[in-house]
């Protein structure tokens, strides 16, 4: 039987995830608020082969179960590795290859999940999965979780909200590119010069939430 | 009997010689020497081996035929004109060649025409973000430099092995494997500085301006590889010190922390935000030239190939 205690825990649970989550989609943006994967989202809204979901759909998957293989990595192999490596040879060093690793055994498990979609999207999603997984986004957010020392549900939350923050990046540069193809704009301007300024102009909205430092 | 050949065939046909009341009875003493020392040397070795006096004369004939043969081919070789370089003719190229001459020129130029960052739009993340002033971007520099080329070659290997599947992770774990003796280097070049690239420093391992290449099907040589890398570099290093020094001017008014302005004329600069905004504007500019340029090399094309339609 369920305490009044046990149900606040949870309660507590659910609100930090929930709070984390959307830290992560809005006040701190991969795209907006760090710039990570900002050269892949400007190259996918302006590919008319890729659509949206295609690529943000492995992205989210990706981030949501590489976060927990990231603290995992953090909490339990990284003492471990550093433990066992030589004096000339620091941890840091290892990092990417540690954290692209929990990336690609996530990129594993996505593939098979990715099974039970309809044969069409499924083809089309694992089509983009390898890119969506090497990409800054999903190991800057595994990067940025171990940096702040994140637990387990903050890192789940963290990873969850980059990726649906991601697929709202995309979703409103899409839309801004759209407007920006308008012959009003001057050539020069036309194409990754606009939308890079249409992205600072987002980025700087942004700032109205955080102010203008972020963690690294 | 060769002096006696050789002194018939010296004398002109038609014309009769006179000869000088002082003159030698055994003249032909004197064509002796149009007998080479070699052959002359032929000739004694063959007599010192006991060679009958006609097996003497067969040997010595034959040896100057051989040295007349010689001499007549080398006056042959020395008439025969050099080989000279052909003259350079305009080449006869289609306008169709030399408008595509013109498009490959134009996509191998990663310094300017094509520059990966201000014209592809690779590399953005660490330049928006941590280019922010002229040491930071030196740190990204250096670490582009020793990155880029060097994970491109090794990717490029690994795909030859693998029959060029899995390639982007290929690409990243070759990064990421490169980045181990890269990360040692610099801490060693820079110390403790290299923590205020944060995590931007570990993600260019998979930063697509250093593993855009693994979006290609086609498998390029190693050779290639090196050639394209440090292409890469040269237009990437470009971009990052530009984009940088300039953030820091703006946002400062210091150029590497040597004072140049006496405040800061836009702060936003050194932020994200600014990053966007300032690149975008750049690249606004870079754009403008090169497309400037581009159309004057292709009415150029036009202009010459005028009378080529094909």
């Amino acid at each position: 039987m369920l305490t009044a205690s046990t149900d606040l825990t949870v309660f507590q649970g659910v609100a930090q995830f929930i709070s984390y989550a959307i830290l992560a989609i809005f006040a701190e943006n991969v795209v907006f608020s760090r710039a990570m994967g900002v050269s892949r989202l400007i190259k996918l809204v302006g590919d008319p082969d890729v659509r949206t979901w295609q690529y943000c759909t492995p992205v989210i998957l990706v981030q949501l179960l590489s976060a927990p293989l990231g603290w995992a990595c953090m909490v339990y192999v990284s003492p471990v590795v550093r433990d066992a490596l030589p004096e000339w040879l620091p941890l840091a060093a290892l990092r990417p290859i540690l954290y692209l690793t929990c990336a690609v055994i996530a990129m594993g498990v996505v593939w098979l999940l990715l099974a039970f979609l309809p044969a069409a999207h499924r083809a089309a999603c694992r089509e983009q999965l390898p890119l969506a997984t090497c990409t800054c986004s999903v190991l800057g957010t595994l990067l940025l979780c171990a940096n702040q020392n994140y637990d387990l549900l903050q890192s789940t939350a963290f990873g969850f909200g980059s990726g649906v923050g991601y697929l709202f990046a995309v979703l409103v540069v899409d839309e801004g590119r759209r407007r920006l193809g308008s012959k009003d704009v001057p050539a020069i301007f036309r194409g990754l010069p606009s939308s890079l300024i249409y992205i600072g102009i987002l980025s700087l909205a942004i700032y109205g939430l955080v102010g203008h430092g972020v963690a690294r | 009997m060769q002096n006696e050949q050789n002194r018939k065939s010296s004398k002109p046909a038609g014309r009769p010689v006179r000869k000088k009341k002082n003159q030698p009875e055994q003249s032909q003493t004197v064509i002796i020497p149009q007998i080479s020392p070699e052959v002359l040397e032929r000739a004694r070795c063959a007599a010192a081996e006991g060679k009958t006096p006609q097996q003497i004369d067969q040997e010595a004939a034959q040896a100057a035929a051989e040295q007349a043969a010689q001499t007549q081919a080398a006056p042959a070789e020395a008439v025969r004109p050099a080989p000279q370089p052909k003259p350079s003719r305009p080449a006869r190229k289609t306008r169709a060649e030399a408008e595509a001459e013109l498009a490959q020129n134009i996509h191998d130029d990663h310094l300017w025409l094509n520059n990966p960052v201000m014209v592809r739009g690779l590399g953005l993340a660490p330049i928006v973000a941590m280019a922010s002033d002229g040491d930071r971007a030196l740190m990204l520099c250096v670490l582009s430099i020793l990155l880029l080329t060097a994970t491109r070659m090794l990717a490029v290997a690994i795909c030859h092995i693998t029959g060029n599947r899995f390639r982007p992770v290929v690409y990243a774990y070759s990064a990421a494997l490169i980045y181990i003796p890269v990360y040692i280097l610099m801490y060693n070049i820079f110390g403790n500085n290299l923590s205020i690239m944060g995590i931007y420093l570990p993600m260019m391992v998979v930063e697509p301006v250093i593993i855009k290449r693994m979006e290609a099907t086609e498998l390029e040589s190693i050779g290639e590889a090196f050639r394209r890398g440090i292409n890469n570099t040269v237009g990437l290093c470009v971009a990052i010190m530009l984009v940088g020094v300039l953030r820091e001017l703006l946002a400062y008014g210091t150029v590497f922390e040597n004072p140049v302005l006496s405040v800061g004329l836009l702060p936003l600069a050194a932020q994200p935000a600014g990053g966007f905004l300032l690149l975008g504007l750049i690249a606004a500019g870079w754009t403008a030239v090169g497309n400037a340029y581009v159309h004057y090399k292709q009415e150029e094309v036009r202009h010459l190939y005028a009378d080529r339609k094909h």
